[in-house]
C-alpha cells in the first residue's frame, strides 16, 4: 500500500517537473522575443543596434562579454547581459579574488518558507541560510574605462530577477543605475527610459 | 610508495566505487520504475490481451527510454555533486579533470554494461534490468532471422543479434558519457572557482584540498 502510494507520488512529480520545465522553457523563449521587439522598437526613432551574439551564446556561454552595442544620437551603450532561466532568486554578482562571479540562488520555500529579513546581519539572515545553488558562472567583464566620454558600459539584467545582490564581503543590493566595475546595472524598463 | 597507495585508495579507489554502486542503482531504479509507469499508464487498457507493436514501441520512444535517462542523469547529477567538491585537488592543467572524470566513470559504466549484457531478456523474462529491453531486441532478432535464414542455419543469429544490442548500448553509453562529462565539467570548474578564488564566500565549504 505504502509503496503503492510512493510510486503514484514518484510518478505525479516526475510528470510535474516534465510539464513544468516545458512551462518554463517556452516562458523564457517568449520572454527573449518580447526582449527583441522592445529593442527593435527603438530603431524606428533612428536608433542603431548591432548584435555581437546570438541569443543561445547569450545565455549558454560565458556571460558578461558584450552583446550589443545600441548607438542613440548623444550616446553608445556597450551591453552585457545578465540573465537565467531562475527568476524566483536571488541573483548574486561575487567579486573573487582575480574574477567576478555570477551566481543563481534559489530559496528552499518547500521546507523552510521564511519571508522575514533578519536586520542588519544580512549574510547570516534566514533568508540566505534558507537558499541552495542553482548556478554559478564566471564573468567576463573589463575594469578599464570605455575611451570617450559619451560611451557606457551597461549590465543589463534580463527577465529581472527577485532579488538582485553584489558581495565582496556583505551583502549589497543592486538597484538599476547602481555600478559594478565601471558597469552601470540596469533593468530593460529603466534603460528604455534612458534611452529614449 | 606507502603514502601513493593510501592516497589512490582515499582519493580515486573511493569515488570510483561510489559512482560505480551509484550508477547501478540509478540504472535498475530507472529501468523499473519508467516500465512500471509505462504498465500503467498505457498497457493498463490491453491488461488481459497482447499489447500491440506500434503502442510498444511508441510507450518506449515517448515514455520508457526518456524517463529512464532522465531518472538516471538526475541521480547522477546529486551524485557527483556530493562526489567532486569532496574528491576535488588543485592541478594547474587544465585538461586533468578529464582524466580524472574518465577514471571514475569508465569502470561504474563497464560494469553497468556488463551487468546488463548478462541480464538481458532473462530476469523476470522481460529484460526489465536493461535500459533496451528484451522485446524490442526479439523483433530485432526474428527481424534478422526471417531475413537471414542461412545465418539461423549455421547459429550465428544471437551472435548478431548480440551485435546489434552491443552497437545500440554503445551509442546510448556515448550520448550518456558525453552529458555526464559536461556535468563533470562544470562541477570541477565550480570547485576550482571555489577553491582558488572565491575562498570563504561559499556556503559549501571544500572538505579537502590538497
Amino acid at each position: 500500500m505504502i509503496i503503492t502510494i510512493l510510486f503514484y507520488l514518484l510518478t505525479f512529480a516526475i510528470l510535474f517537473a516534465i510539464v513544468y520545465t516545458l512551462y518554463k522553457s517556452i516562458w523564457y523563449a517568449v520572454k527573449w522575443i518580447v526582449f527583441r521587439t522592445n529593442l527593435s522598437a527603438l530603431t524606428k526613432d533612428g536608433v542603431k543596434i548591432t548584435w555581437h551574439r546570438k541569443p543561445i551564446q547569450m545565455v549558454f556561454r560565458q556571460k558578461g562579454q558584450f552583446d550589443l552595442t545600441i548607438d542613440t544620437r548623444r550616446n553608445t551603450y556597450h551591453i552585457a547581459i545578465l540573465t537565467s532561466i531562475s527568476t524566483h532568486s536571488r541573483w548574486n554578482v561575487m567579486k573573487g579574488k582575480t574574477h567576478y562571479y555570477f551566481e543563481v540562488r534559489r530559496p528552499k520555500k518547500i521546507f523552510y518558507n521564511v519571508n522575514v529579513h533578519s536586520g542588519n546581519n544580512s549574510e547570516m539572515s534566514y533568508d540566505y541560510l534558507k537558499e541552495e545553488r542553482f548556478s554559478l558562472s564566471q564573468l567576463a567583464l573589463e575594469e578599464n574605462k570605455p575611451s570617450r566620454e559619451n560611451e557606457k558600459k551597461i549590465l543589463l539584467v534580463y527577465p529581472p530577477p527577485k532579488n538582485l545582490t553584489y558581495t565582496d564581503h556583505q551583502v549589497n543590493y543592486l538597484k538599476s543605475g547602481s555600478a559594478v566595475c565601471g558597469y552601470e546595472v540596469f533593468y530593460l524598463k529603466a534603460l528604455l527610459n534612458e534611452i529614449c | 610508495m606507502k603514502k601513493r597507495s593510501t592516497e589512490f585508495l582515499t582519493y580515486l579507489l573511493k569515488p570510483i566505487l561510489i559512482y560505480a554502486v551509484g550508477a547501478l542503482v540509478c540504472h535498475f531504479l530507472s529501468a523499473w520504475f519508467s516500465l512500471n509507469l509505462a504498465q500503467i499508464v498505457i498497457y493498463h487498457k490491453w491488461q488481459y490481451t497482447t499489447v500491440p507493436a506500434s503502442v510498444q514501441m511508441w510507450t518506449r520512444i515517448l515514455l520508457i527510454y526518456p524517463i529512464s535517462f532522465g531518472v538516471s542523469l538526475i541521480t547522477i547529477w546529486t551524485l557527483l555533486q556530493k562526489l567532486i567538491p569532496t574528491f576535488y585537488f588543485t592541478t594547474e592543467d587544465n585538461k586533468t579533470y578529464k582524466y580524472i572524470a574518465m577514471a571514475i566513470i569508465l569502470p561504474g559504466e563497464l560494469v553497468r554494461y556488463i551487468v546488463c549484457l548478462s541480464s538481458m531478456g532473462s530476469l523476470l523474462g522481460s529484460g526489465r534490468f536493461s535500459v533496451i529491453s528484451s522485446n524490442w531486441f526479439n523483433q530485432l532478432w526474428w527481424a534478422l532471422a526471417s531475413k537471414s535464414e542461412f545465418l539461423l542455419s549455421q547459429g550465428k543469429s544471437s551472435l548478431i543479434g548480440g551485435l546489434i544490442f552491443t552497437l545500440c548500448y554503445i551509442a546510448y553509453l556515448l550520448l550518456y558519457l558525453f552529458i555526464v562529462l559536461k556535468m563533470f565539467r562544470y562541477l570541477w570548474k565550480v570547485s576550482q572557482w571555489e577553491a582558488e578564488d572565491l575562498g570563504s564566500q561559499t556556503p559549501n565549504k571544500i572538505k579537502r584540498n590538497f
